[in-house]
């Protein structure tokens, strides 16, 4: 995860701390992008977006005397965008009308047995799609996946992070990163066939 | 083909480990030595290949949005905000909005009425007096809140006829626990919608 020097952003926090609003607004222009950038995976209204984003470093400034320099200050800052992002979709509440999984899909997946129909079935978007179409199909989907499967997805391939900031951001082990992005992915897949069949390509075992 | 004088991670892989192994070999976190022995296994092994093909496929899912610029001045804003915050957390007051529009925002405990504009003249009515405009006003602001008891009081028993606990996500957990909180309560809450609409179906009959 790219971030500026952490001696800078160390000297930034012991400024702001100390009661230094320019250098609270430096660090907010460090990484304000970033975070309206993570916001919008969640959500498309660009007013709920600064709502998030403002919320975030609100709580960030609050709460700036417990940072502790062991974590990358990105890393700590992005914890409390997850946080603030989940406290919106509990208040904003998950539609009724989503459709439930199928339970039998569930139930492959949840034992972790292997489908060897999803399994090796190519789905790759259609070469004629223009990027938002993909990216739209994309949303649809990680909109109905479980919140803990489409954070690390967002985390893995739309903020590039490395399995250890995903551990470190979530607190959890390496291999829990690797095992939830593979139930992730496998979910995503099986979302992307039920809604989406005409991108399956099959192949042969 | 093993021999004894080899390293552990000079040895061939066979296709169970490298099959395991695609997600991660994909996504660049495999370790520069057992990645050597995974392209050496890929170069042999066309089933294996297929497998990162396929795998590979499913990235091309995951495209760069469009930013959301940053709205011009946030940061100062958000510092003001801040700073006032931290001033007024004496005296209990609300944080200002940052927003530059500077619309009221909904607070977490309820909402702001805004008083609705005064509507034009209708054509041929004489002239409003100022004790007409404000007996219009009042019942106007009358009928506004009725409509909000009656909606309040239509979600509180729309609540209880679900029975749903919803308890406040701990923000001091873990993040990894709060996401699996929110999920378990989007289950719940989709679960008892479910059920809400099958009585109603069977009392519609």
């Amino acid at each position: 995860m790219q971030s500026h020097s952490a001696s800078e952003d160390a000297d930034l926090v012991q400024a702001t701390l100390a009661g230094d609003g320019t250098a609270f607004e430096a660090l907010i222009e460090r990484y304000q992008r970033r975070l309206f950038g993570l916001v919008r995976h969640y959500t498309r209204n660009a007013t709920e977006v600064e709502d998030i984003v403002q919320d975030t470093l609100l709580k960030a400034y609050s709460r700036l005397d417990s940072y502790q320099q062991t974590a990358a200050f990105y890393t700590w800052l992005y914890r409390i965008a997850v946080n603030t992002i989940l406290d919106f979709m509990k208040r904003k509440g998950r539609s009724p009308v989503h459709a439930v999984e199928d339970p039998e899909i569930v139930g492959r997946s949840e034992t972790g047995a292997s489908d060897a129909t999803t399994q090796r079935l190519s789905i790759r978007p259609d070469a004629r799609l223009e990027r938002d179409e993909i990216a739209g199909i994309t949303r649809s989907i990680m909109d109905e996946l479980p919140e803990i499967f489409r954070t690390v997805l967002v985390m893995r391939e739309l903020e590039q992070m490395a399995y250890q900031d995903i551990a470190e951001t979530l607190e959890i082990s390496i291999g829990t990163v690797e095992s939830r992005l593979f139930r992730a992915r496998a979910r995503f897949k099986q979302k992307l066939l039920q809604l989406h069949p005409e991108f399956a390509a099959g192949v042969e075992a | 083909m093993k021999t004894d004088d080899m390293r552990d991670d000079e040895r061939p892989l066979d296709c169970d480990v490298v099959t395991a192994l695609v997600p991660t070999y994909v996504d660049g976190e495999v370790a520069g030595s057992v990645a050597s022995s995974v392209r050496q296994h890929l170069i042999a092994c066309g089933p294996c290949r297929l497998a990162v093909q396929d795998e590979s496929a499913l990235r091309q899912w995951f495209v760069p949005t469009d930013e959301i610029p940053v709205p011009q001045g946030f940061a100062a804003r958000v510092v003001s905000a801040a700073m006032a915050g931290r001033d007024a957390s004496a005296n209990d007051a609300p944080v200002p909005s940052v927003r530059s529009d500077a619309r009221p925002r909904a607070s977490r405990e309820g909402f702001t009425l805004v008083p609705p504009a005064p509507g034009p003249a209708l054509a041929g009515s004489t002239v409003a007096t100022h004790d007409d405009r404000t007996r219009s006003f009042a019942m106007v602001m009358t009928a506004v809140a009725a409509a909000v008891i009656i909606a309040v009081t239509l979600v509180i028993a729309a609540q209880s006829r679900l029975g749903v606990n919803t308890p406040d996500l701990d923000a001091s957990e873990p993040l990894d626990i709060r996401l699996e909180t929110l999920d378990a309560q989007n289950e719940a809450l989709e679960s008892a919608a479910g059920e809400g609409t099958d009585a109603t179906e069977e009392s519609d009959r």
